[in-house]
């Protein structure tokens, strides 16, 4: 067996020979693969390459915000209402020989403007005249009564225009006066020797007697004497038992906001404001500052003062408990100003970068105001108009 | 650190699964426990004071609160109940405690975690920090010159006369003068780098308290699930 081993392995040898007789060539061959395989990829990659975009991680590109002068309004806006204004009642008391208050008729309408002098109804037949508030309405005056009350019913006939000597009596020219007054309206004046009811109206003609009195009933009085009507009973129709003809209002309606102690500041007596509705804008002026007002928490009212504010002349679509704007007016002074998202904070010192030829470089500056996305910043921080600063 | 508190939402349920558990108990013991719920409230930080003009003109010195919805629906004032009734509820709230819920709120008397020992050396570092001492110093001369002093015992709030209108005017005149001094929020800045600083030193532990905290807060939604609250309130 010992010289069947060289055998053997010359055996073996010989026949892996005879199966890759140029085994180099199995080498080359590999060597072509991957050649052409690497060659594939780098073809394609150029292809893919010039065919479709180029793309490479974007370079920081610098946005940067100009410096400008500006008013950075911080304006206050409180939420308001609209208030009615007050009203007094106006009431008739029955005439003497009637049974039930009716209003007859009237030259008023909602709306309109009343004033002492004026016929303000007839109710019952009987006329409601305006009279000054000065006067005052506890008695019949007869001829020959005098008293306070006399006399301020002169002053208040003197107001309207007719010749009276303040003499503290009810004497006959001031009968006479009243007389016309009376006639003016369309109506004689009552007599102290007839009973008073609807059939002694005149219709215009002066009274036939020759004395007459002062009937307290047919006259009406409204504190400060003017006012316009807010409503007015309709003409035929039964009076209420508490005889209320009309209600006049006495004070314009105005708008109520209220403010609380920082805002109050934007808020002083006579300041501007602005008075936003829906759509509707209107400027108005701050008229009264309330005292200090206790908040509510459970009705969401801040505690500060209530500002009141006249509704502008002319202005349309207002109704009582509509809700209002009220913006202050107040325009502050320009100052240097930059977009708020340029303002960078560090340690608390805020600063900008400031955008520059050389490169940027930080400037720390003092934030004076911020709104509507602006910050203004203290003149002297070595910033100009017109300088860039980066945005972050 | 407010990740490893509970928020104000993460409290009120907390709260409330260990109300449902406490009345659970009561329930058991034979009682009727009358409708319950409504909002649960949480105090605005005033560490360092008043620091919003805005919180000053509505509340003056008083802090905010903040109102953080229930999960059960107000409820009219809760009928007297007996004697019997009241001796039950308090046993099952001995006996159910926090039913295994951790309190994790700031400020709790006696609480040694992690996260309140970084509260509090973040306020020791804070006080001894130069800019908080320079801070603090301009501060108390600009309220000097307007005449006003710090209430006696308390560092931070300052005295006025007791009206509601004078306590505004004072808190504003207070923010006025924090403003011009660096800022109302500088010295709550300094304490939250303070406290950022401690907290790198104490992450492992946090990140443990933050899933305790998860894993409590997830215990709380599905005992109030299982006590009928809606999805909706959770």
């Amino acid at each position: 067996m010992a010289w069947l081993m060289p055998d053997s392995e010359t055996a073996l040898s010989r026949r892996a020979m005879t199966r890759v007789p140029r085994w180099w060539l199995l080498l080359s061959c590999v060597a072509l693969v991957v050649a052409g395989l690497v060659a594939a990829y780098w073809a394609g990659s150029a292809a893919a390459a010039s065919a479709g975009p180029h793309y490479e991680p974007p370079a920081e590109i610098p946005v940067s915000a100009t410096v400008q002068k500006r008013a950075v309004n911080q304006q206050a806006i409180l939420t308001g209402r609209v208030v009615a204004g007050a009203t007094s009642a106006v009431r008739a008391s029955l005439p003497e020989g009637t049974d039930r208050l009716i209003l007859t008729s009237t030259p008023k309408a909602a709306g309109d403007s009343v004033a002492p002098g004026e016929l303000l109804a007839v109710v019952s037949g009987r006329p409601l005249l305006m009279i000054q508030a000065s006067v005052p309405l506890y008695r019949d005056i007869k001829p020959g009564d005098a008293g306070m009350d006399v006399q301020a019913l002169q002053r208040a006939l003197v107001g309207l225009g007719l010749a009276v000597k303040i003499s503290g009596i009810f004497d006959q020219p001031t009968q006479s006066a009243l007389k016309t007054w009376y006639g003016n309206a369309g109506f004689e004046a009552p007599s102290p020797l007839e009973p008073v009811s609807a059939a002694t109206n005149g219709g215009g003609k002066s009274s036939k007697a020759s004395t007459v009195m002062f009937s307290w009933r047919e006259f009406v009085q409204v504190p400060g004497d003017t006012g316009r009507i807010a409503s007015m009973a309709a003409v035929g129709t039964l009076l209420p038992e508490d005889g209320v003809v009309a209600h006049i209002a006495i004070a314009e309606d105005t708008i109520v906001a209220r403010a609380n102690l920082l805002q109050a500041k934007d808020f002083a007596v006579g300041a501007p404001a602005t008075v936003r509705a829906g759509s509707t804008s209107m400027d108005s002026a701050v008229a009264a500052v309330s005292a200090f007002v206790e908040g509510d928490e459970s009705k969401n009212e801040v505690p500060g003062v209530d500002i009141t504010l006249p509704i502008p002349a002319g202005a349309q679509g207002l109704s009582p408990e509509q809700s209002v704007t009220v913006t202050s007016g107040s325009v502050p002074p320009e100052s240097l100003a930059v977009p708020l998202i340029a303002i960078r904070q560090e340690n608390g010192i805020a600063y900008v970068q400031l955008s520059a030829p050389d490169g940027s470089r930080r400037i720390d500056v003092t934030v004076t105001a911020q709104a509507d996305g602006w910050a203004a910043i203290d003149d002297g921080g070595g910033l100009a108009v017109g300088d860039s600063v980066l945005l972050p | 650190m407010s990740a490893y508190w509970y928020s104000d939402r993460e409290n009120v349920l907390v709260n409330s699964a260990v109300a449902f558990l406490v009345y659970d108990c009561v329930e058991h013991a034979g009682f009727t426990v009358a409708p319950w719920g409504g909002d649960g409230k949480a105090l605005q930080d005033r560490r360092y004071g008043q620091w919003s003009a805005t919180l000053a003109a509505k509340n003056g010195q008083k802090p905010e609160i903040r109102k953080a919805p229930g999960v059960m629906p107000e409820q009219p004032a809760r009928p007297a109940s007996s004697l019997e009734h009241q001796r039950a509820e308090t046993t099952c709230t001995n006996s159910v405690g926090r039913a295994g819920f951790p309190e994790l709120l700031e400020g709790l008397a006696g609480d040694l975690s992690v996260q309140q020992q970084i509260t509090q050396n973040a306020v020791g570092l804070t006080e001894q920090d130069a800019e908080y001492v320079a801070y603090r110093e301009a501060w108390q001369k600009c309220l000097a010159a307007k005449g006003l002093k710090l209430r006696a015992g308390d560092t931070w709030t300052v005295e006025s006369s007791g009206s509601k209108e004078d306590e505004i005017r004072v808190a504003l005149l207070d923010v006025e003068c924090k403003e011009s001094s660096g800022g109302a929020r500088k010295p709550y800045d300094i304490f939250a780098q303070y406290q950022a600083a401690q907290m790198k030193d104490h992450q492992a532990e946090l990140n443990a308290l933050a899933e305790q905290k998860s894993a409590a807060v997830e215990r709380a939604r599905q005992v109030l699930r299982d006590h009928g609250v809606a999805d909706a309130r959770l």
